[in-house]
């Protein structure tokens, strides 16, 4: 089911109701109290104007303090109600925002950019805030103002206040035609920062061919005109900006040099008191800001109300892969493994197509074939990474769709061809996956035969990797992620070309330790070393997505086929190496 | 992108004097621009100032007075300066902005430049994100600064002077007992300003931990869900969020109580001009008029230190983006250029390396004892096995590294006498990975060098034989590539690269072929072109192609960073050493030329 924008921003405020409900009185009495101190100033000018008693004088001071003090405690518990609520609310968008993205399936982090979901959790999360929190604060309390203003100078005089309030909508309605004017305008600015961010990008990666052609000086010619251009949309902008805060100050100069001159006169003529026309001008000063504000406060909203939307984007991206409604199958695996004439595709092209096979619990199998032949997407499939069509795979007799599937995941220890890891300590990315005991960390790093290396550094296990710690080597970080899958203590174990940059020797062994340890783990192995897949149970073939051949070593190698030429081939490059 | 958020986390001072200085040199082009708007904004502080005067004149002469005429004059005059302060004002920012705009266009121009000039150790080392971090965001940061916050401060400053100057004059007994509460005002914005630097502080790294965190995960998704930690990433997660949360609700606690503080204090001031102010008035010895311009007086004067708290943000950002941005420009390129370079016009082509040693990390050599000789015209394939140097070699033979051991020499001169880019003139470079630019194909054979006609374009498309797909495409040579070309396919893209090497016609050529298969007739296609590519130039290739391996004069076979066999193809297949094996692993199968996936 989709959720609009606005009813999801409606449903975080409407959790927040104590805090509107202090709020909102407090923005209340705020502004009343605010506005009784030109009210004060009135009665004390017209004081001095008559007969100039000091005793009033002393008490109408009283009662300007008084008023100041209640507006402060009344202002403080504003910005503690609903600023904070405003926090709340990004606080626990981000929270169900990243608790929704772990849920979300590879094929979403496939297809969109990590800086497009980076944009949406921060960017746009921060609008969305300031529309929830200032801008809801600010125009409850533009509102108030200028109403109480507006009652209090229309008991000082009726033709005034109209006098003195024409001007006023003027400057609202002016910021309102500015920001949006202003905002056109940036969102060019923005499109042409983008260009500028490209060009840029381009140029760095294409450094190599922009030095070999002798191009820097072009580059830069190109690089200035972006530049150039960039300046001349800013300066069109400020152009518009430019006029903001003098129309305003023009708007509020115009409005009292009015009140001035009417005002004035009926002082002249007796119609009002000075202590009045002060109180005027003081009111219409306190006025010029809010008015103004009002209009900022539309474009947050307008701005807000866009962020949100695409925020309610990833909130509507639903993941396929989840367990079934009843919450699935939850059992200890045995590990047989049974492809059933599975076909699978990422877009239409199938990348795998009828493949039969029997993994029996325990089995060490391994997988060869050339680039792009489909070893990966099989194995993917075990943990249901991607989604396969029932009845095609079964893990124990049960198909993989039907497993409760942080059950199935959580027995499955995957080391991936890429490995990613953590920029925390080395233990806790052993420890990555749940309930991992001191011991089993130690046991599964000397399994991985990384425990040595981690020794060596001078804080152990507690070595922090990545930008703020060290960086590992290529056979580091694979054996670090294959004790990292082995500390899970997995039923089955799938190795991903895991020890390409681990030599040969090291290989062998980590697989020697690995079948006594784990004896009862079935195992799968992609791996382009024939060395280290020789001793499997059984070895499959792939070509093209289907299965080419199987059997054990000996088998195979008699059958001279596929995997005889890719033994061959391997028989030379170990014969390399040694000259 | 990969935009690292771990450097934000980095957090200079407020204000430092050694980088404000560095800062203000870009300015210097703009001197005069830069005292005209400083004049101007005191001008316009000025007319800032005249209103509340007015006020005092128009209650104190005219309407005590029961002047109505005299009233009108005022208001005239206070037209007048209206409209003055308005277009002060407008001509103030604009002028403002566009000396900011200047300054960061050079500040940008010269960063790019710089980068520009670095040699490929550099790129190695840093991110292509955060290189493009420096030129465009910080950069945007600085000039937040030099719009709004530098200037808009001496713009306060002014005002503030200017207020107290005013009141002086108007009564200087007042203004003192006015000013008496300025101390209280200090401490508060002082207090206060020190606990938001500190919550500032800490919403800036928790901001930036929040951020590096969920890119972390993002990008290790896969890790986080094979694992089923999605929880223990959740409740990581909400910690730093509550941190960062925290950090924020401390800063709004000290907005929350620093707000109604200085409104406290401005109503003792009010309070002390009523009460002095009043006395005086009741005694005859101060206007109406005057009181009243007091209290509008007073009142301007807490607003820039209303304003303070947020430009001192913008500072704090723009010194730490400034840091940032000036390591980067005092980095400076590992090839040194000769004081007194070898002028290099057309070279023969003659290229000699001489006992050369090169190693990317201290003790670890990556080239040892490689020593060639060859001659002008001279077709050479390189061959071997991923890491056993040849990529490096060619490298070095562009000079985007600098070797310290050993001696290249082409026409017999050290490539350390040589210019950079006067060497760089006479080599052409066609990379494994073909880059692409955005733009059209002319744009991709000339790259921007416009000097070159389109006639030789077309020429060089012709000799290539690029022609024949090319005039298939929408729009011929004008037809739009998308995003590293990606529209084209890989041999299309291959012959586009020699059409691009063609058009340069330099002596020498370097050619590190692709590995990637493609179809025969594309097949046909490269090698007519690569022929063509050739003719009358010194070619170094590393080969992967069959066929090139045997249309050289010379293989040279690379191992483990050395030279070990050189030949022609029949001559190292007899000897049965390293060459033959790496024949039949990687050259063999082609012979049936079977394309298989």
């Amino acid at each position: 089911m989709k959720k609009e924008a606005s009813g999801i921003i409606k449903s975080y405020i409407l959790r927040h109701k104590r805090a509107w409900v202090q709020g909102i009185p407090a923005v209340i009495l705020t502004t009343v109290f605010t506005m009784a101190v030109p009210w004060i100033l009135r009665h004390v000018i017209n004081i001095l104007k008559g007969d100039g008693s000091t005793k009033k004088l002393i008490l109408y001071a009283g009662a300007i303090i008084a008023a100041t003090i209640i507006q402060g405690i009344f202002r403080y518990m504003m910005r503690q109600t609903m600023i904070v609520a405003s926090w709340d609310i990004e606080y626990e968008i981000r929270n169900d925002l990243f608790s929704h993205l772990l849920k979300l399936d590879r094929r979403y982090f496939d297809s969109t950019p990590t800086g497009d979901i980076m944009a949406r959790i921060t960017n746009d999360l921060e609008s969305v805030r300031a529309m929830v929190g200032p801008g809801i604060m600010h125009f409850i309390f533009t509102a108030f103002t200028f109403l109480t203003a507006m009652v209090l100078m229309l008991v000082i005089n009726l033709k005034l206040t109209l006098i003195a309030l024409l001007p006023l909508p003027l400057i609202t309605g002016f910021t309102y035609l500015i920001s949006k004017e202003v905002h056109n305008k940036y969102s060019k600015i923005q499109e042409h920062f983008s260009k500028i961010t490209a060009e840029v990008q381009e140029n760095l990666s294409g450094i190599r061919v922009i030095k070999a052609y002798v191009q820097e000086g072009n580059a830069v010619k190109r690089f200035g005109r972006l530049s150039q251009e960039y300046i001349r949309k800013n300066m069109n902008m400020i152009r518009i900006w430019g006029l903001f805060f003098p129309v305003i100050l023009g708007f509020t100069g115009i409005a009292i040099m009015l009140v001035l001159w009417i005002g004035g006169n009926m002082v002249i003529n007796n119609v009002i008191t000075l202590g009045d026309l002060v109180a005027f001008t003081a009111y219409l000063m306190l006025l010029t800001w809010p008015m103004a504000a009002l209009g900022w406060v539309i474009g947050l909203y307008q701005r807000g109300m866009a962020s949100m939307k695409r925020i309610a984007q990833i909130f509507n991206t639903k993941p396929v892969i989840i367990s079934p409604p009843s919450g699935g199958i939850k059992k200890e695996i045995q590990g047989k493994i049974e492809f059933k004439k599975l076909r699978f595709s990422y877009n239409g092209n199938y990348v795998l197509n009828d493949i039969n096979l029997t993994i029996q619990p325990g089995q060490t199998v391994a997988i060869l074939g050339h680039t792009g032949c489909g070893k990966s997407s099989l194995i993917s499939l075990i943990p249901r990474l991607y989604q396969v069509k029932s009845e095609m795979l079964y893990i124990d007799d049960i198909d993989v769709n039907d497993y409760n599937l942080e059950c199935l995941r959580s027995q499955i220890g995957l080391v991936a061809q890429e490995t990613f890891l953590f920029s925390r300590s080395i233990e806790s990315n052993i420890a990555f996956g749940d309930k991992v005991s001191e011991g089993t960390i130690k046991k599964t790093a000397s399994i991985a035969a990384i425990d040595e290396d981690i020794g060596a550094f001078p804080s152990g296990y507690n070595t922090i990797l990545g930008e703020r710690g060290i960086t590992l080597s290529g056979g580091q970080k694979q054996r670090t992620a294959l004790a990292r899958a082995l500390a899970i203590k997995p039923k089955i174990l799938i190795l991903d070309d895991a020890f390409s940059s681990v030599d040969t020797s090291t290989e062998e062994n980590i697989l020697k330790n690995l079948k006594q340890v784990f004896s009862k783990c079935t195992t799968l192995i992609i791996s382009h070393r024939i060395s280290s897949i020789k001793n499997s149970d059984f070895i499959v073939v792939l070509k093209n997505g289907q299965i080419a051949e199987t059997g054990t070593h000996d088998e195979l190698i008699t059958a001279g086929g596929l995997y005889t030429l890719l033994y061959k081939r391997q028989l030379l490059k170990q014969e390399l190496e040694t000259l | 992108m990969d935009v690292s958020y771990h450097d934000e986390e980095i957090l200079g001072k407020a204000y430092d004097n050694r980088l404000m200085k560095r800062l203000l040199t870009y300015l210097k082009p703009y001197r005069r621009l830069v005292l005209l708007s400083v004049a101007i904004l005191l001008l316009s502080s000025l007319t800032q100032l005249a209103g509340p005067y007015l006020t005092k004149v128009a209650i104190d002469k005219y309407i005590t007075a029961g002047d109505s005429k005299g009233l009108l004059r005022i208001i005239f005059l206070f037209m007048g300066v209206i409209a003055l302060g308005f277009s002060l004002e407008y001509i103030r920012v604009y002028l403002m902005e566009y000396i900011g705009q200047k300054a960061m266009y050079d500040m940008r121009m010269e960063i790019f430049s710089h980068v520009q000039e670095l040699n490929l150790t550099f790129f190695d080392k840093n991110p292509v994100g955060r290189i493009l971090t420096r030129i465009t965001f910080d950069v945007n940061v600085l000039n937040e600064m030099f719009t709004s916050g530098v200037v808009a401060i001496f713009g306060d400053i002014f005002i503030l002077i200017g207020i107290v100057v005013v009141m002086l004059l108007l009564k200087w007994q007042l203004a003192l007992i006015v000013f008496s509460v300025i101390p209280f005002l200090v401490i508060a914005t002082a207090v206060f300003r020190k606990k938001v630097r500190q919550s500032y502080r800490d919403v800036r790294t928790a901001t930036a931990r929040i951020n590096a965190y969920t890119q972390e995960h993002i990008t290790g998704i896969s890790v986080v869900q094979s694992f089923t930690v999605e929880q223990k990433a959740y409740s990581g997660f909400e910690k730093i969020n509550k941190n960062l949360m925290n950090a924020r609700l401390r800063s709004v606690f000290y907005y929350a109580v620093f707000f109604p503080v200085v409104e406290l204090i401005g109503a003792f001031s009010l309070v002390l001009i009523i009460g002095y102010g009043g006395s005086k008035v009741i005694a005859g010895t101060l206007t109406l008029g005057a009181l009243v311009a007091f209290i509008q007086y007073a009142d301007r004067f807490y607003r820039p230190i209303r304003d303070l708290s947020e430009k001192y943000n913008i500072l704090q950002s723009a010194m730490a983006s400034s840091e940032r941005i000036f390591k980067l420009l005092d980095t400076k390129s590992d090839i040194i250029n000769p004081e007194n370079p070898i002028p290099l016009n057309k070279v023969q082509g003659k290229i000699e390396f001489k006992d050369l040693y090169f190693e990317y990390e201290k003790g670890n050599p990556v080239l040892y004892d490689i020593n060639l000789k060859i001659q002008p015209g001279e077709k050479i394939a390189i061959v071997g096995v991923t890491g056993s140097g040849k990529t490096t070699l060619i490298n070095l033979l562009c000079r985007f590294y600098e070797y310290k051991r050993g001696e290249i020499l082409i026409d017999g001169v050290s490539l350390k006498k040589i210019r950079e880019k006067d060497l760089r003139k006479n080599i052409a470079l066609v990379l494994q990975d073909v880059f692409m630019f955005a733009g059209d194909i002319k744009r991709n054979i000339r790259l921007d060098s416009k000097e070159i006609s389109l006639e030789r374009i077309k020429q060089a498309a012709f000799e290539v034989g690029a022609d024949k797909f090319i005039d298939k495409l929408d729009g011929g040579l004008d037809f739009q590539l998308k995003e590293r070309g990606l529209n084209l396919s890989v041999g299309q893209r291959q012959i586009i690269a020699f059409a691009r090497a063609l058009v340069f016609d330099p002596a020498i050529l370097i050619l590190d072929e692709a590995t990637s298969s493609v179809d025969t007739e594309t097949e046909i296609l490269i090698q007519k072109a690569l022929k063509k590519l050739l003719a009358g130039r010194t070619s170094i290739i590393i080969a992967h192609r069959l066929s090139t391996i045997k249309g050289v004069d010379r293989i040279v076979v690379m191992h483990k960073g050395k030279i070990r066999e050189i030949g022609t193809h029949d001559e190292l297949l007899q000897k049965q050493g390293i060459y033959s094996r790496l024949y039949q692993l990687q050259y063999k199968d082609q012979e049936v030329t079977i394309v298989d996936g």
